[in-house]
């Protein structure tokens, strides 16, 4: 197959049908799932497959829908699961796609006393996406990790200009095609230094999930005071943090907000 | 057909099937492309059918999938062409729905003296959405259009307020219903003059594609050096090129960078 498209209506002639439903599925996939090792929960559907832990060695996944590996999958209510509180056991929970029995389904893996268990995902075979990661920690408890990610298929970012195919911070005036992004934002409190500061103290944020590699960033202040206005400026920049002081031309300020966001590769 | 609703189980009542293939095309259309005159290429996929210069006077589309007026499209295998490489010769490499032979192809258009332009129904039977298009230099040398638009099924539509639903740039507080807005952002590096200076340089920098109207803007400063602060300010927007000056209230600063950000409408 060098060009093929589907579906045509007509038998004999061109791309027409009947067509498998492996070609269907693949189709589905290619429009849908941008990362198929990773994505996707569909965003907002049901509950979204949200892994909690409601009491005990109970690990709960709520309803929801995704698409695994070009199949869609849904669960109408919660599917639950019993660890055993091992402490230091890890645990995964995962959405399979079994090609031997024709299901997608929800299963557990582990306990794996190391680290997280593997994902199986063999073409043809078996195909496991990530929900959650479980560690039996002191208490005993259980830590959950989400690691759910969703379906997308958006180009609202259009092109991008810079001086890296890979680093978005790098300067210059290369335009880049659209790419798969990440947007993230947040709020924090920046503090200023107990007397009267034209600069506040240089605080850290970690992003919720880490970029491939160095996105661009976007910040606002907020003052907190009537009279006083302050201004945000990045002062360091990586794939999993940042570093910011904000300025107060009147020094009159203790803190301020800042709302930042995020855009970058991933 | 006034009211159509998909899908059904039976065979017999209200809505329901059997559907055809032009119908589920039609749902694909409807859903996915935006404006199926241009869009749209598949994000994500290999290559995303780009189509670069390889050598001599050989272009190549790299694999990739696409919508084409709701018909699924794939290409697993770069596709060569060779040009004749007269300056002044126009190429455009298309995306083609071919309804009577029930296919989707790659075809390059031309030479012709002007860029090559689609073809679309009902003058036509075909469908085509560009890739690229190419004009020869003297030389010879090239020059290359990334034409593709992408395909986007997204529900982070964006309301936006002002006094213009075309310009964004104009302040109000009329609100606007969501629109299909186009996202462009950047890094660029901002000088400030020779000797201690509180003010750089104002740069001016020509947006990836232009936009209808004025689009939004926000800018944000990255310092170069410990110590050192700088804030940006845009000093002028435009449909293809914003202007931007930096402050450094220590004035100690030989540049900053700027990152941009613009949502605006996108040209058509």
């Amino acid at each position: 197959m060098a060009e093929i498209s589907m579906p045509w209506n007509e038998a004999i002639i061109g791309d027409c049908g009947p067509y498998s439903d492996d070609q269907w599925t693949d189709m589905q996939r290619k429009i849908f799932q941008n990362d198929r090792s990773k994505d996707g929960v569909i965003l907002a559907y049901l509950n979204s497959l949200l892994v909690t832990n409601p009491v005990g060695n109970t690990v709960r996944v709520a309803s929801g829908g995704a698409m695994v590996d070009g199949k869609f999958y849904e669960s109408d209510g919660n599917v639950d699961f019993a660890a055993v509180l091992n402490i230091g056991d890890y645990y995964r929970i995962v959405l399979r796609k079994s090609f031997a029995v024709q299901e997608v389904r929800l299963a557990i893996l582990g306990p794996d006393p190391i680290s997280t268990p593997a994902l199986t995902q063999v073409d043809g075979v078996t195909w496991e996406i990530p929900l959650a990661t479980i560690l039996i920690i002191g208490g005993p408890a259980i830590s959950i990790t989400d690691e759910r990610e969703y379906i997308s298929m958006t180009s609202i970012v259009g092109f991008r200009q810079g001086g890296s195919a890979t680093n978005f911070a790098t300067v210059g005036t290369t335009n880049y095609p659209p790419a798969l992004i990440r947007q993230q934002h947040g709020a924090v409190v920046v503090t200023f230094p107990g007397a009267p500061a034209l600069i506040s103290d240089e605080i850290t944020i970690t992003f919720p999930k880490a970029f491939s590699n160095i996105p661009v960033m976007f910040g606002s202040c907020y003052k907190k005071a009537a009279g006083e206005l302050c201004f945000v400026c990045f002062t360091a920049i990586t794939s999993t943090t940042f570093k910011i002081k904000c300025w107060c031309p009147t020094a009159t300020a203790q803190s301020c907000s800042v709302y930042w966001k995020a855009l970058g590769p991933f | 057909m006034t009211e159509k609703s998909w899908f059904w189980s039976g065979i017999s009542a209200g809505d329901c099937g059997p559907y055809t293939a032009s119908q589920w095309a039609e749902f694909q259309k409807t859903l996915f492309q935006n404006d199926p005159t241009k869009d749209g290429v598949i994000l994500g996929n290999p290559f995303e059918l780009i189509v670069q210069f390889v050598a001599g006077s050989t272009f190549r589309v790299y694999p990739g999938c696409a919508l084409v007026d709701g018909i699924f499209y794939e290409s697993d295998a770069n596709i060569d062409f060779v040009l004749n490489f007269t300056p002044g010769f126009y190429y455009r490499i298309v995306l083609r729905k071919d309804s009577l032979a029930q296919t989707v192809r790659v075809v390059i258009k031309g030479p012709s003296l002007s860029i090559p332009t689609l073809s679309l129904p009902p003058a036509e039977d075909f469908i085509e959405i560009s890739l690229a298009w190419i004009s020869i230099a003297p030389g010879p040398g090239y020059h290359i259009e990334d034409d593709r638009e992408f395909i986007s099924f997204t529900s982070t539509a964006e309301n936006h307020q002002g006094s213009s639903g075309l310009d964004y740039t104009w302040e109000g507080t009329t609100d606007y219903f969501p629109i299909l807005n186009k996202h462009e952002f950047g890094s660029v590096e901002v000088t400030f003059p020779a000797g201690p200076s509180q003010i750089s340089d104002e740069i001016t920098v020509t947006f990836p594609r232009r936009f209808e109207f004025p689009p939004l803007m926000k800018v944000s400063c990255f310092r170069k050096a410990a110590g050192e602060l700088c804030f940006a300010t845009l000093t002028d927007i435009g449909f293809t090129t914003f202007s931007v000056k930096c402050w450094c209230p220590t004035a100690t600063l030989q540049s900053c960078t700027v990152y941009w950000w613009a949502v605006g409408m996108p040209y058509h």
